[in-house]
């Protein structure tokens, strides 16, 4: 067989182990290597088939349990090269081993968006200050491949700053950009780039920002992020992870309570920006001084934000923090909840631009 | 299920073939039918019954037919039974909401079952050749139904006609020598798709997501080229897996493709391009009317009838219909006046084809009127940008590699060179590759849907 049918001979011994394997093999929970939980195959149930569930689920389950997957990824990350392409997966392979989404286009979600952060400035009642973060090729573009059509974020943010009241943030990013603002491998901003928006808040809130020098950064070495896990590229550079662990009285998620901001379990995993602030919460809340009458803070964020926060740490007794993506309960009920002396709203413009639920801002 | 994937590559397709293998001759038919069913449901289990629909319609109406012979009338009945039939299930599921928003009426848009355009001419054309004379109606509501539901191209053809393959369908031979041939072709389909069409694709869908008013010159006009690529080895490529699979299991699909961008006209290049549909359109509507035996007249009005119902088949769209209507109007000019001219000019003639075939896929491509309008204003204003240098730089090697794979060259030169063990070895290689492109699939779309 092997001699009058080669082809034949070599795809039933492929076919063959790879049948063996997806039926012995392990199954993985989590990919270190894609930094996400895998799917598992799914139970049979005969609504899911009817609907056409359940083929959708195990296809995906086939795919993600596929015999040597990281040795797939990596395949189709050299032939990517192969092809002289600058960009795998959606991340555009930057100059000096940045890696950058490749944002270019707007959604349905945008429009409403803009129309719930504008019914959202209406309704509060404490003051209101709204920063829409550009994400890092908009402030790095001289970073992108030539000619790549990306969506031009400075001008969009200029253009909804005038119907909306927004703080701008990009003059003093772009002012500071000699130092790396960005992760090369992750989506999120450095402790540097956190830092300029906290100068910028304290300008605005009349807050005297205190130096970068005078707190004590931390770093956690060898981070490759969300870009990393999605580009694969050839040469790794890796980032560190910039933190600051301020003293607070305590930090309060449901009835847990934590002494620090930082989870420095996350530090040694693939997840290094889950440190801040213990991940994406729905509602937490950091005491920093417990007292009487204290001065209080309300922000509505996303991850960005997670890193920027320990810097306020010195500016109020108590930050309440909602995340829109993981809470459940009502806004409206919080801000009621308490008195707030400023109210913050910020989100990286990658994620205001699609995120669903901002609706969640109106209730 | 789609070929493409994960689930048919290492799930479906060993199963059934080792099935197949083992099962008796007596029952190879039945097993085929009930893959075919299930292979269908993967993607649509509601829509199975339209199969089956689709099965015993031509099936009895055949029989009818059949036994009817002599009747004066009764044949003609049956066989208006399964046109209207198999026409009447395409227009409900696939026309009936496009009629409904022309005249703005409240019709309901149905999903399009899987493959339906493809089904039901095939079943159609059964009937017509029953009817005709041309083949024996089949007495075996299995074997028939195999051929009906027949996996390999029951959802992007080839159209197969129940007179090509009806001696097979009986009495073929599944043989290791065939087998060979079959998976080399079928993988070659696969790498068509899953390594060119899907990635030149991906430049295609950077591009027509950009604001229209931005596009450059140069970016319109590559755009149209990725598209002509992408839908050129994603359909060639789908065909090609069908034919290879039908090869594996013992049949013999006609050819669909036949290198159609190296043509010197769009007459040749519709002799060149899905080759069943041409053929079937001319059998089963151009000759009836007529064809060019009653004058030019009549022959020019044929031909509109024929490019119309081309461009609607394609899809339920006004823009379908603009581009069968194209098709129509360059064909005309060629057949009366420029065929002459074109014939003599080699490099002309494949200037004057490759600017006509890209407008011609702008309009295929772009089903919102207004902004194929804006489309092609892009491509014919001067506008210059350095866009195209980023679309050149990334998708560059691809597009090198699209347009060499789009000439007969790399057949020639394969060819020339026969190791089998050397050939075998670089479609394993091919092979690899796409498992690693499904494996990190970030797109793979499927472009017959509205087919």
């Amino acid at each position: 067989m092997f001699k009058k049918q080669p082809l034949s001979a070599m795809i039933s011994c492929l076919a063959v182990l790879i049948l063996l394997f997806d039926f012995l093999g392990p199954i993985r929970v989590f990919s270190a290597y894609e930094n996400r939980y895998l799917t598992q195959r799914p139970s049979l149930n005969w609504d899911d088939v009817v609907d056409g569930k359940w083929m959708l689920t195990y296809e995906e389950y086939i795919n993600d349990q596929f015999m040597l997957r990281d040795g797939w990824i990596s395949l189709k990350s050299l032939s990517e090269r192969f092809l002289m392409k600058k960009e795998n997966n959606g991340i555009l392979f930057g100059k000096d081993g940045y890696l950058f989404e490749k944002l270019m286009e707007l959604n349905e979600q945008t429009a409403l968006n803009l129309r719930y952060l504008a019914e959202f400035e209406a309704l509060v009642k404490a003051p209101l200050t709204s920063v829409i973060i550009p994400n890092s090729y908009a402030i790095l573009p001289h970073y992108l491949p030539k000619g790549v059509p990306l969506l031009d974020q400075l001008s969009l943010i200029e253009k909804w700053d005038e119907k909306l009241d927004l703080l701008l943030i990009d003059a003093q990013l772009k002012a500071n950009a000699s130092k790396q603002l960005y992760y090369r491998n992750d989506h999120h901003w450095t402790l540097e780039g956190a830092y300029v928006a906290y100068t910028v808040l304290c300008e605005k809130w009349n807050l005297t920002p205190l130096p970068f020098d005078s707190f004590s950064i931390e770093y956690a070495p060898d981070f490759l992020g969300t870009y990393y896990a999605k580009a694969k590229p050839s040469q790794i550079n890796p980032d560190r992870l910039g933190f600051i662990d301020p003293t607070i009285d305590s930090y309060i998620i449901g009835n847990q309570s934590f002494p620090s901001l930082i989870d420095r379990s996350k530090l040694s995993t693939h997840d290094k920006y889950g440190a801040f602030l213990y991940g994406n919460i729905g509602l937490s809340t950091v005491v920093v001084n417990e007292k009487e009458d204290p001065s209080r803070l309300l922000v509505i964020k996303d991850s960005y934000a997670n890193s920027m926060i320990p810097f306020l740490t010195a500016h109020f007794d108590e930050i309440v923090i909602v995340d829109l993506r993981h809470f459940s309960g009502s806004l409206s009920a919080v801000m009621q909840s308490e008195t707030f002396d400023q109210i913050l709203f910020m989100q990286n413009f990658s994620n205001f631009i699609s995120d669903a639920h901002l609706a969640k801002l109106r209730y | 299920m789609v070929f493409s994937s994960l689930i048919f590559l290492f799930r479906f397709l060993p199963i059934a073939l080792l099935l197949l293998f083992l099962t008796p001759k007596k029952y190879q038919n039945l097993l085929l039918f009930i893959l075919s069913l299930i292979f269908y449901a993967w993607g649509e289990v509601r829509y199975i019954f339209i199969m089956f629909l689709s099965v015993v319609l031509d099936f009895f109406s055949s029989q009818g037919i059949k036994r009817y012979r002599n009747h004066p009338w009764l044949p003609n009945v049956f066989l208006m039974i399964s046109i209207f039939g198999n026409l009447g299930m395409l227009f409900f599921f696939k026309y009936l909401g496009f009629i409904g928003s022309l005249f703005a009426l409240d019709l309901p848009t149905l999903t399009l079952p899987l493959g339906i355009s493809f089904y039901t001419f095939q079943t159609m054309s059964y009937t017509i050749d029953v009817y005709r004379g041309k083949v024996e109606a089949e007495d075996n509501i299995i074997d028939f139904g195999a051929f009906v539901c027949l996996f390999p191209q029951l959802i992007a053809g080839p159209i197969v006609k129940y007179s090509q393959i009806a001696f097979e369908l009986k009495h073929r031979v599944m043989s290791m020598a065939q087998f060979e041939s079959g998976l080399k072709l079928f993988l070659l389909g696969l790498a068509s798709k899953v390594l060119l069409a899907n990635n030149i694709g991906m430049m295609w869908d950077d591009i027509i997501r950009l604001p229209v008013e931005s596009l450059s010159t140069m970016t319109a006009w590559l755009g149209t080229l990725a598209f002509g690529f992408q839908i050129y080895f994603d359909f060639s490529g789908y065909s090609l897996m069908a034919i290879g699979l039908g090869s594996m299991l013992g049949f013999n699909f006609p050819q669909n493709f036949n290198y159609p961008y190296i043509s010197k006209s769009m007459t040749e290049f519709w002799n060149r391009w899905h080759m069943t549909l041409g053929s079937w359109f001319k059998e089963y509507v151009y000759i009836p009317l007529g064809g060019n035996r009653k004058g030019t007249g009549r022959q020019i009005l044929n031909l509109l009838i024929v490019w119309f119902l081309t461009g609607f088949w394609h899809g339920a769209a006004i823009n379908f219909i603009l581009w069968g209507l194209y098709f129509f109007v360059l064909l005309v000019i060629e057949k009366l006046v420029l065929m002459k001219w074109l014939n003599k000019r080699p490099i002309l003639s494949r200037i004057y084809f490759i600017f006509f075939i890209l407008i011609g896929w702008a309009i295929f491509a772009i089903s919102d009127l207004t902004l194929l309008g804006q489309y092609l204003q892009a491509m014919f204003t001067l506008q210059p940008s350095s866009q195209w240098m980023y679309f050149i730089s990334n998708y560059g090697v691809v597009l090198l590699f699209c347009l060499i794979f789009s000439t007969d060259i790399p057949k020639k030169v394969m060819s020339s060179v026969s190791f089998p063990m050397v050939e075998a070895s670089m479609v394993t290689v091919l092979f690899l590759f796409c498992i690693a492109y499904l494996v990190d699939s970030s797109y793979n779309p499927f472009l017959y849907f509205r087919f």
